[in-house]
């Protein structure tokens, strides 16, 4: 556990170094965008908003002074917005946490039943399952969003088009979202579910008399827990990273859009925040995962 | 009779069947032996009295359980059949768990969820069961995972769960020769006591002959799906008629004997070796040119039957 914890630790460092030093050696100078209109652009103004931003300050000195601000919560305020960056993200997560929250409910259950549908009857429902879902996830997420909103959105008028706040608003985003994941998903669960059908223990429960059904629960989907869960886990967290697109298409204000929104305007403090965060999401969601793999797989558990 | 297979031919797309015409019974009370080497089709005769057949198999013949025929009956009986009346017990106890569920659920399933009897009930007689296998905690065991056993204690476990539905027939294929000699031995003589105090019918799968003589009421010997020959186990141990059986009794050395072992030449026939005539021609060492083109069928001899033409000439 404790070795746990320091390996969390050690890669939100090494990750927090990265993004640091990625934003420090973007092209371009912070300054003149700091410095705002060209009417400003004096030298002396230019130096004091060095000063004023440290930027002056080596490399390592900068980045441990972000890392110490950032430890005690204090993520620095806005180039653009001129809020405080922790103010902006607590407006923007809910509805992003929200709107994968939703997809990921959305994927989990219909990508399980999909797969466990093409696992159990076999033949074209398998080829049907297969070519569906390839087809849905091979559509990029903007034409998708494009297609929900002329369909759902303005044509039968079921959906709001733009905006957030409600489930209601969330549905076709969630879905957009939700979609591409459902092939690997549903892939993963019919082929762990066939791996596990072959195996003797199976036969064993078959020959005890045991109906098809109780089988398929028991036996072949609980064997196939595991790697269903790990890929549910990696693939929400993955899609911490990647609402941009849907965010965008959607009118939605989440961290997506306020992380395209801080690179296009050389917003460091916010970049900078935002890409912690999402790495901390995915290490959060991937250990989890980790966690819960003894639960499933008493194998897994080794006390020493 | 408790079991009995009649004609039984199974055909799965190889250039011979995997069984042909195999007839032979079980009563209660009775342990039958099946011996042959890996291939000879041994497994799928016990797997066919569950119904567990290859996929897409050709099957003729009739395997009868208690007068009912399985190969025939609703998938209702079927499940009714498997669940109280024929109980297997396999080669590797380590692969016939499912190595993420407790002792504990291994040995209720079937009786909770089968045989319809309450969680206390079962779990009350999974207790009972494993003391009879002689495990020495029960309590302990059914809390645990089937990789924290030894395998002669999961072989014991899945004894117990074959146990669970007072079956009157016990398939035993090959449920020995996974363990350790002492482990063995010890399981060997579990069965044995079991079978004795429950008057069970039971079905001795092995590829040793030896022990199938020693183990078992009679002996039925497997060659390439065929049964060659079938006698009571001492006297087919003392004077076996078909070359093949006398060749497997040669494979083995003893203790204090000075003759040499001889191994049977040639290899076991796989499912692409088509037979003309006698399938263990090509390795007898007493055949002759008419064996290529004679139609085995079991002729009778003292106590049994045999399928060479030899013991006519």
């Amino acid at each position: 556990m404790v070795r746990k914890l320091t390996g969390v630790l050690a890669t939100l460092l090494v990750t927090s170094f990265v993004i640091f030093g990625a934003s420090y050696a973007a092209p371009g100078d912070p300054v003149t965008f700091l410095a705002g209109g060209k009417e400003n652009l004096t030298p002396e103004y230019l130096a004091a908003v060095r000063a004023q931003y440290h930027l002056d300050d080596p490399f390592l000195v900068q980045f441990g002074r972000w890392l110490g601000d950032a430890v005690t919560g204090d993520l620095g305020r806005s180039t653009q917005y001129n809020d405080q960056v922790g103010d902006l993200l607590a407006a923007r997560l809910p509805s992003t946490l929200g709107l994968v929250a939703y997809a990921a409910v959305l994927f989990v259950v219909f990508g399980i039943a999909l797969g466990v549908l093409a696992a159990v009857r076999g033949g074209r429902t398998d080829a049907a399952v297969v070519a569906g879902t390839t087809f849905a996830t091979s559509v990029p997420p903007f034409v998708v969003a494009t297609v929900l909103i002329s369909l759902f959105g303005v044509r039968l008028g079921w959906f709001p088009v733009m905006g957030g706040g409600s489930l209601w608003h969330l549905t076709l985003p969630a879905v957009t979202l939700a979609l591409g994941a459902l092939a690997i998903i549903s892939r993963v669960t019919r082929q762990a579910m066939v791996e596990q059908r072959e195996l003797d223990h199976v036969t064993v429960a078959r020959a005890s008399g045991l109906s098809e059904r109780l089988i398929v629960v028991r036996h072949v989907f609980r064997g196939a827990l595991g790697p269903i869960v790990t890929m549910c886990g990696l693939v929400t967290a993955g899609m911490l990273a990647g609402t941009v697109t849907v965010e965008t298409a959607f009118g939605l204000s989440g961290i997506g859009s306020l992380l395209v929104n801080a690179i296009n305007t050389h917003d460091f403090p916010v970049t900078q925040a935002v890409l912690l965060l999402m790495v901390t999401a995915y290490i959060v969601v991937t250990t989890l995962v980790e966690l819960v793999q003894p639960l499933i797989d008493p194998r897994a558990r080794r006390r020493t | 009779m408790l079991l009995s297979v009649e004609d039984l031919t199974i055909e799965a797309g190889g250039r011979r069947p995997i069984l042909r015409e195999v007839s032979l019974s079980v009563g209660k009370g009775e342990v039958v032996g099946l011996v042959g080497e890996s291939g000879s089709g041994k497994s799928t005769i016990a797997r066919a009295v569950l119904r567990l057949l290859p996929q897409g198999a050709g099957v003729s013949g009739r395997v009868l359980v208690s007068g009912d025929d399985v190969l025939s009956m609703s998938p209702a009986a079927l499940r009714d059949l498997r669940a109280a009346q024929v109980s297997m017990i396999y080669q590797d106890p380590r692969s016939s768990l499912n190595p993420v569920r407790r002792i504990g659920d291994f040995l209720t399933e079937r009786m909770v969820l089968t045989l319809g009897r309450s969680k206390a009930e079962a779990r009350t007689r999974a207790l009972e069961l494993l003391a009879a296998v002689g495990l020495r905690d029960p309590e302990r065991c059914v809390r645990q995972y089937p990789h924290e056993l030894s395998g002669g204690m999961l072989q014991r476990v899945v004894i117990a769960a074959a146990l669970a539905a007072d079956p009157a027939l016990l398939l035993a294929d090959e449920a020995t020769s996974a363990l350790d000699v002492t482990t063995q031995a010890e399981t060997l003589a579990l069965l044995r006591r079991i079978q004795a105090e429950r008057e069970l019918g039971m079905l001795f799968i092995t590829h040793d002959l030896h022990l199938a003589a020693a183990y078992c009421d009679r002996v039925h010997v497997l060659y390439a799906g065929a049964v060659v020959e079938s006698r009571p186990a001492k006297e087919l141990f003392a004077d076996p008629r078909h070359p093949y059986t006398a060749g497997l009794l040669a494979c083995t050395p003893e203790l204090g004997d000075p003759r040499p072992i001889r191994p049977i030449p040639g290899r076991p026939p796989s499912l692409d070796d088509a037979f003309a005539g006698c399938p263990f021609a090509p390795r007898c060492p007493h055949a002759t040119g008419d064996c290529d083109a004679w139609q085995p069928r079991p002729l009778t001899v003292a106590g049994g039957s045999t399928a060479c033409r030899l013991v006519e000439a």
